[in-house]
């Protein structure tokens, strides 16, 4: 059986790359499961989808825990504990990152034992969820890695997920996949299938006994407090809201007030400051500043404005 | 026969356009949103010709669908989660109007704390309610929950009948 598993962000497509790539192995007349890992996805949020594909019926469920294949649209992802790019990765686990970086870059960075591969990432673009059609680059990719897939069934299955779009957003996500699958041509096969799970391999857990506490003990963050702090839900941001102190009116409350994640603090002179670790880019700010003092620009284009 | 790749959402939905569904009445929930919306697309379109209303909440539903099937006409519903809980008085109400219709209902856990992952607790919370009439209803592949949509309608059952499906991993799942 064949798992997979794509990581990104909302908005990448993942989802729709997980369908496409189901889609296809279905064509090849494979048993296919596909599904998205749902939770309070938005966009910017750490996202994953998953296929399993297989000969025979498929009675796993639930999340992929050990991938044979793991692609990263996005690589600010794979620091990201709660994402979980690596999770289950081993020597045979093949990871595939969209990056500018080298292979060897993210070997040696996380120290993996298994292959590592590269998609050379699209060009650098204002607004990084919209990192053009990464999710047709990530399923072309994987389509060629698996090498049981024909790139006229990748074509096909794409035709038949994003067909309802109309020609031209299936002309230019074709491309896309297709220059991913020629790229990653030269190393098909590189991904290989693995044993389904059987009940004969169920172990007993071992289970560790821990002794009664107060749960200020055996559970501080229960009672911990600021949690949330530890979340750095700036990285989520594909705008970035910036004050201009010359057009502020010091008005002492309103974007901090509007703020739905109380990251804009005031100082004692009602300067609004803000916090970029938990400032998701929602623009709520920008909208209700009464002398328009803030403004958008694109998290990863040019600070100074630019074209966006 | 050619086999067909589709979410365990599309092949319920597809299930009540085959047995031409009459009235759907309707109530929002995650995730079986899809079959819900499949279908308002159908009957917007004209494809499908029953009726499609959105009522105020998962308990004026269960009795608008309770009301109709107790008309002879065939309903189709669907709900989640909360949603089955807050028709649970209907729910046990209902049944026993030996008035045939289906409720699929796409399981999910429960609050609190608000959760989005699948479990059985929803339906198991309506156990004795006579609708999750079949424990098999819970289907390997959604592909075959559309002959499991039809049977409550064609035979004489003469209660309604609940057919679940696990949320998350089959409903937005290609079986």
């Amino acid at each position: 059986m064949y798992r997979i598993r794509f990581h990104g962000r909302g908005g990448q497509g993942m989802k729709t790359a997980s369908r496409i790539l189901g889609t296809a192995f279905f064509r090849q007349g494979y048993e296919v499961q596909d599904a998205p890992r749902y939770g309070a996805e938005r966009r910017g949020a750490p996202i994953f989808a998953f296929v399993r594909a297989a000969r025979t019926p498929i009675y796993e469920r639930g999340i992929i825990r050990h991938p044979d294949l793991v692609i990263v649209a996005d690589d600010t992802l794979v620091p990201v504990p709660a994402a979980g790019v690596l999770a289950g990765a081993d020597a045979h686990t093949v990871i595939l990152i969209n990056t500018h970086e080298t292979a060897n870059t993210w070997r040696h960075r996380l120290n993996l034992e298994g292959p590592v591969l590269i998609l050379s990432a699209a060009e650098e673009v204002a607004d990084r969820a919209t990192l053009p059609y990464v999710g047709a680059a990530c399923a072309g990719a994987a389509a060629a890695l698996i090498g049981e897939i024909p790139r006229a069934d990748l074509e096909a299955a794409l035709h038949d997920e994003l067909g309802h779009l109309g020609q031209a957003v299936v002309d230019e996500n074709l491309r896309v996949a297709c220059e991913a699958y020629d790229y990653c041509a030269g190393q098909a096969g590189i991904v290989t299938a693995s044993e389904a799970l059987s009940a004969e391999q169920w172990a007993e857990p071992e289970w560790i006994d821990l002794p009664f506490e107060q749960s200020g003990v055996s559970a501080p963050t229960i009672h911990g407090g600021l949690t949330s702090e530890l979340m750095p839900t700036g990285s989520w941001r594909t705008m970035r809201p910036e004050v201009d102190y010359e057009r502020c009116n010091r008005c002492w409350w309103v974007c901090s007030t509007f703020c739905p994640d109380s990251a804009i603090d005031v100082d004692e002179e009602g300067y609004p400051h803000i916090d970029y670790n938990h400032c998701k880019g929602c623009l709520i700010c920008v909208a209700q500043c009464p002398p328009h003092a803030i403004e958008a620009l694109p998290e990863h284009g040019d600070k100074e404005g630019g074209e966006s | 026969m050619s086999r067909v790749l589709m979410t365990g959402n599309a092949a319920a939905a597809w299930g009540a356009r085959l047995a031409e569904v009459d009235y759907v009445p309707a109530f929002p929930i995650t995730p079986q949103t899809e079959i819900i919306e499949s279908l308002s697309a159908w009957t917007d379109s004209g494809e499908m010709t029953g009726r499609r209303v959105t009522l105020d909440s998962e308990h004026s539903m269960l009795t608008a669908a309770g009301a109709a099937a107790a008309t002879g006409i065939r309903v189709f519903s669907a709900t989640s989660s909360q949603g089955l809980l807050y028709a649970m008085e209907m729910l046990y109400t209902v049944s026993g109007w030996r008035a045939p219709f289906v409720l699929v209902n796409v399981s999910r856990g429960l609050s609190a704390p608000i959760t989005l992952e699948p479990d059985h607790n929803d339906v198991l919370a309506a156990r004795d309610s006579v609708f999750p009439a079949d424990p098999l209803c819970y289907l390997p592949g959604g592909a075959r929950q559309r002959s499991a949509r039809l049977p409550p309608w064609r035979g004489s059952v003469g209660a309604p009948a609940g057919a679940g499906q696990h949320g998350r991993f089959l409903s937005i799942l290609h079986p």
